[in-house]
């Protein structure tokens, strides 16, 4: 398999790169490390006339912290240098966590956040070679009439499987939308359709510039927590991001949970956290959450792990990952039976 | 002191390697060639109808398309069932229906969209056990070469050894269990690949990614209806083959014929796609063993009964099967035995030899089951190997003749090693110990009626020497193996030596890298050549030394007097003296080597087909999550009777890379199938273990001398991946009291096994 031939576009500035996104609407494509986006063409998946070539634009390099905005991470911020960063390991550890887990070694230092939190969605059958795919027929997401993996579906529920949504969903991120109109500030959440075919709403000629993650309510603690089958590489089959926060009697006084890679987009469990709020954290109370975050998942089916075994991940990251939160707490916290 | 052997050398292509200077075979451009891609089958079963070519020739760029019915149409295989391109029928999604070659990769890859194929589609069948029913879709035509051809069995192998009936009269205990194991692909680095030249004279090079160049120019020649000196196949540097590259491939097939259609030199690579669902694969197995114990713990009779499934040919499927029974019969002392096994096509990829060649799923199947039968004896699985392992000196109820083994001292060294039986059931839960066992040949007759090889040495008048050998490094090192006995029985540095390897036009014949053959077969006849090249070397030193040759020794360069020490002389001072007073003649030795062995008795099973056996004992060590069920090896060791020890190093890295294979085969490696089609053909959901799943690896090399090995050696290659399912499978058992029989063990089986016992999440 080898690359289409496109026209290469590498801007040094922010200006020039929106200027050069709004000249091609709708032919061109971002590229920042290109660790899903060369092979998603190598695979045909996308027809793009240009690539453009985020890398070399400065604007949109570097993570910084202020005690007033919290932090802003530059969308081709590489995924190894906020993994590394001292102060995102501290103050937002679930993001740090969830960086680290991206991918392997080679994709942590090449691909970036923008390009993790932007990550198109996946499937078996729509992440294969052409000569695949035509075994097979169009799928809903090819433009034929049903998804081939949930058949008889008539929308594609390829599934997001970043890292990092989750955890920054927690956290009340904000996504800084550049385009030709100027810019836009959206919360994260916002940013995704949950349409497997065309995931994240971006107008043509827009990019994603910046990631910002408010300041952490005091106290809380976050984490992420990702089931896969290889540690050395592999997207999670499940994955699950916390925070939690308690008073000094221990009870839960903010909680956000949200899941990846079990449904089309990266998805918060407005359910399980309002089965956290108010209460201890008890056994039996973190039980009842997990029921309520394994209920809302949807698992695809794919190539390994069957659905019902992958709903009992679900629910053991949920639970790993509120635990670990609860712990990192700064009033401290011990499980108690129920 | 030894010039070279039992040294740890680094590989003497070490350095081209790491720098990436080594020339694989699509590192090759040849001035004008083109690029060749295959139309394959979307259709697990259907017949051709007919291949309308007009609209992809008529694409600017392309230069040729070949089709089946453009080609000879001869079948080829160990036991004839293929056709270099399918004419009349494919057989499963991925069987190869035509070939383009173009000027680029994607004018080749869009001219295949543009070729119009009319099949008719037929019912295919994916399961062995529907496939042999009557009714079922019949795959291939009925022949001499196959067993019952409507119920889809290509072989039947039905042997008995011994007294099985009495045998089981004199157990105390029968044990029946049935074990499966999965699909899996070699999944070598480098996927297959080929480039043909074509010479206006008639002649065919074939550069070829592949293990056996000998046998390749052999299935050219017969399909291209050429004699053997007009196709010349030359194996590049080759990056891994592990039994996926011994046969002849399409893209062999494919680049030779469209070179000759188009005058021009072309080159075919496989994507990964392709290695991973078009070529071969280990065969599926589902393997039922009843064997009988006597209350003291010795193995007195064995049944067993095996469907292997062959997919859509048969590839090296029936001397697989045909081995089989060897595999029960070699390793532990087992007077009775009865196997009966069936190879059956099914319209699934082809399966073939694949590192141990059948053995590691009778392996899983029958250490599996030693170790339940160990538990519910009382006795530990130490002794329970004790008790029946084979020794020097037996000949097994099938005739293999055993002259060197160090089973015994192997299972003592690994139980040494890991405190086994101290904490063999002892473990708290989730934690685990298992032991398993294993053997492989060093050599296998039975293809051809001989298992040979052959080689050259030829001295230069700097003291270097060249070694002319057909057999085939392909990443496992042979070439250093070879490089080392070379230089020993030189008496010359081991850098000094330049492997030539192979090359069928120039290098002698070899019958190539399988049945762990090379180290001890080539090796032989690399030793003899050097032996033949070492005597005319010291007839020239006597002379220049005026001593008889007897006298003389040569040992890292220098050739000196015994009687008298002060007399000596470098090695090219002596080829330079040859040389001068000779008769012009540089040194050239040559050396030959027929394994001493018998021809596998297809009738019977019997004959002791292989010049020695190597054996192994292994421990795994793991961890099982209880609550995601994913086990984690933590510590496998290996102790291992190789003969003598060549290079430790390499022995070591052989014994890594097999506790890979091994463990990728027992954790994580499965194909996801539907109807025929394979959901995932990438290494990124083909998942072999990486270098962050593999655990800690420590080998113990338990030393004998094999009288017939060169300098005293064994075979390595295959027989330590032999046993790393069972051994982990056991491990795994022992840690949460879960007994998983079918390969892969994965972690939605250990839960679900967890859960019906009553325990976990």
């Amino acid at each position: 398999m080898s690359l289409p031939a496109f026209k290469y576009l590498r801007p040094d500035s922010l200006e020039e790169a929106i200027f050069l996104l709004g000249s091609h609407p709708g032919e061109i494509m971002i590229m920042a490390g290109g660790t899903d986006l060369l092979v998603s063409l190598k695979q045909k998946l996308f027809q793009t006339a240009r690539v453009l070539d985020v890398k070399a634009v400065s604007e949109l390099r570097g993570l910084e912290f202020t005690e007033t905005d919290g932090l802003k991470v530059g969308a081709a911020t590489r995924l190894s240098d906020l993994a590394a960063d001292k102060l995102v390991q501290t103050r937002y550890t679930g993001v740090a966590e969830a960086a680290q887990s991206v991918g392997a070694a080679a994709h942590r230092s090449m691909g970036t956040l923008g390009g993790n939190v932007c990550l198109n969605n996946r499937c078996w059958y729509f992440n294969q070679s052409p000569t695949w795919r035509t075994t097979f027929g169009s799928c809903y997401r090819l433009g034929g009439e049903s998804c081939l993996v949930a058949k008889g579906t008539a929308r594609c529920r390829a599934a997001y499987c970043g890292d990092t949504a989750p955890s920054l969903l927690v956290m009340g991120a904000q996504v800084k939308i550049g385009g030709p109109t100027g810019f836009r500030t959206v919360p994260l959440d916002e940013l995704y359709t949950g349409d497997g075919k065309a995931s994240i709403r971006l107008a043509p000629g827009e990019l994603v510039v910046e990631i910002t993650v408010p300041i952490p309510e005091v106290g809380v603690g976050t984490a992420y927590r990702k089931y896969r089958l290889r540690d050395s590489i592999d997207f999670p089959l499940a994955g699950a991001a916390c925070a939690i926060g308690l008073d000094d009697e221990g009870t839960c006084t903010h909680a956000r949970i949200a899941l990846t890679a079990v449904g089309s987009r990266p998805e918060r469990c407005p359910q399980a956290e309002d089965v956290l709020a108010g209460r201890k954290l008890t056994a039996g109370v973190i039980s009842e959450a997990v029921e309520a975050a394994r209920s809302q998942a949807r698992p695809l089916r794919t190539t390994v792990m069957p659905p019902p075994y992958r709903r009992t991940m679900v629910a053991l990251m949920v639970r790993n990952a509120i635990r670990a939160a609860a712990s990192r707490c700064e009033s401290g916290w011990e499980e108690y039976p129920s | 002191m030894t010039t070279a052997i039992r040294k740890r050398l680094p590989r003497n292509d070490a350095l081209q390697k790491v720098t990436g200077d080594a020339q694989y075979a699509d590192d090759i451009y040849l001035p004008g060639m083109l690029y060749g891609k295959l139309l394959r089958s979307p259709h697990a079963h259907a017949r051709i109808l007919d291949i309308d070519t007009e609209r992809a020739l008529a694409l600017p760029g392309v230069r040729a398309v070949v089709c089946g019915i453009d080609t000879s149409g001869i079948k080829y295989g160990t036991v004839p069932d293929e056709q270099g391109l399918a004419i009349d029928k494919v057989r499963f999604i991925g069987d190869e229906v035509a070939a383009v070659a173009a000027v680029d990769e994607e004018t080749a890859e869009e001219a295949l969209a543009l070729i119009d194929v009319a099949y008719e589609i037929l019912p295919s069948v994916h399961d062995p056990l529907l496939a042999m029913q009557e009714g079922a879709p019949v795959i291939h035509e009925a022949s001499a070469h196959i067993y019952d051809a409507a119920r889809n069995i290509s072989r039947r192998t039905h042997l008995a050894y011994g007294n099985v009936e009495a045998g089981f009269a004199q157990a105390d205990y029968v044990f029946e269990h049935t074990f499966e194991t999965q699909m899996v692909n070699h999944a070598t680095i480098e996927p297959h690949s080929a480039v043909a030249q074509y010479d206006p004279g008639g002649k065919i090079t074939l550069y070829s990614s592949c293990q056996t160049p000998f046998l390749i120019r052999s299935d050219l020649a017969a399909t291209l209806q050429m004699p053997l000196t007009r196709v010349r196949v030359v194996k590049p540097r080759v990056g891994g083959g592990f039994g996926g590259k011994r046969e002849m491939m399409a893209s062999d097939f494919s680049a030779a014929v469209l070179a000759m259609k188009t005058g021009r030199p072309v080159k075919v690579t496989y994507t990964r796609e392709e290695a991973l669902a078009t070529t071969r694969q280990r065969h599926p197995t589902r393997i039922s063993l009843r064997t009988g114990v006597t209350r003291g713990g010795r193995v007195v009779a064995k049944e067993c009964h095996m469907i292997m499934e062959n997919g859509a040919y048969n590839g090296r499927g029936p001397d697989i099967l045909g081995s089989c029974p060897n595999y029960l019969t070699v390793l532990y002392r087992t007077p009775n035995i009865h196997f009966d096994g069936y190879l059956v096509y099914t319209n699934n990829p082809p399966g073939s030899a694949f590192r141990g060649f059948g053995n590691p799923q009778i392996r899983f199947a029958d250490d599996s089951q030693m170790d339940i039968i160990a538990a519910e004896l009382g006795i530990d699985p130490v002794e329970l190997r004790h008790l029946n392992v084979r020794e020097a000196g037996d000949v097994t109820p099938n005739k293999a003749i055993i002259t060197s083994c160090g089973l015994r001292e192997c299972v003592e060294e690994v139980d040494r090693a890991t405190d086994f039986r101290n904490r063999w059931g002892k473990l708290p839960f989730g934690q685990g110990v298992g032991l398993a066992c294993g053997h492989h040949t060093c050599g296998f007759k039975s293809l051809l009626p001989h298992d040979s090889s052959a080689a050259v040495v030829k001295l230069n008048d700097d003291g270097t020497a060249n070694v002319l050998t057909g057999a085939s490094d392909v990443g496992q090192g042979s070439d250093t193996a070879l490089g080392m006995i070379a230089a020993e029985e030189l008496g010359i540095p081991f850098h000094r030596i330049e492997m030539t390897t192979a090359d069928t036009e120039v290098t002698p014949m070899d019958l190539g890298s399988y049945a762990s053959r090379v180290t001890f077969i080539a090796g032989h006849a690399v030793r003899l050549a050097a032996a033949d090249a070492k005597s005319q070397l010291l007839e020239a030193a006597a002379d220049l030394l005026r001593t008889p040759p007897q006298d003389l020794v040569s040992e890292n360069g220098v050739i000196c007097s015994l009687e008298h020490p002060e007399r000596s002389a470098l090695v090219e001072e002596a080829i330079q003296h040859h040389l001068a007073h000779g008769p012009g003649s540089p040194i050239l030795g040559r050396g030959a080597y027929n394994a001493p062995t018998d021809r596998l008795n297809r009738e019977t099973g019997e004959g002791n087909t292989s010049p020695a056996y190597s054996f192994g004992a292994q421990v795994a060590e793991v961890k099982v999550d209880p609550e995601t069920g994913r086990v984690r090896v933590i510590r496998m060791t290996s102790a291992i009777d190789c003969g003598v020890p060549l290079n430790p190093t390499a022995i070591e890295g052989q014994v890594e890379g097999s506790v890979a294979g091994g463990m990728g085969q027992a954790l994580l490696e499965s194909f996801s199938q539907h109807e025929g089609l394979i959901l995932n053909p990438s290494l990124l959901e083909y998942r072999v273990p990486l270098a962050g799943e593999m655990p800690d690896m420590d080998t113990i090399i338990v030393e004998t001398e094999e009288k017939e090995g060169p300098f005293g050696a064994k075979g390595v290659g295959e027989f330590v991946q032999i046993p790393t399912a069972a051994a982990i499978a056991n491990a795994v058992y022992d840690a949460i009291g879960v007994r998983i029989h079918d390969l892969p063990i994965t972690p939605d089986k250990i839960l679900a096994a967890l859960s019906k016992k009553g325990v976990g999440t």
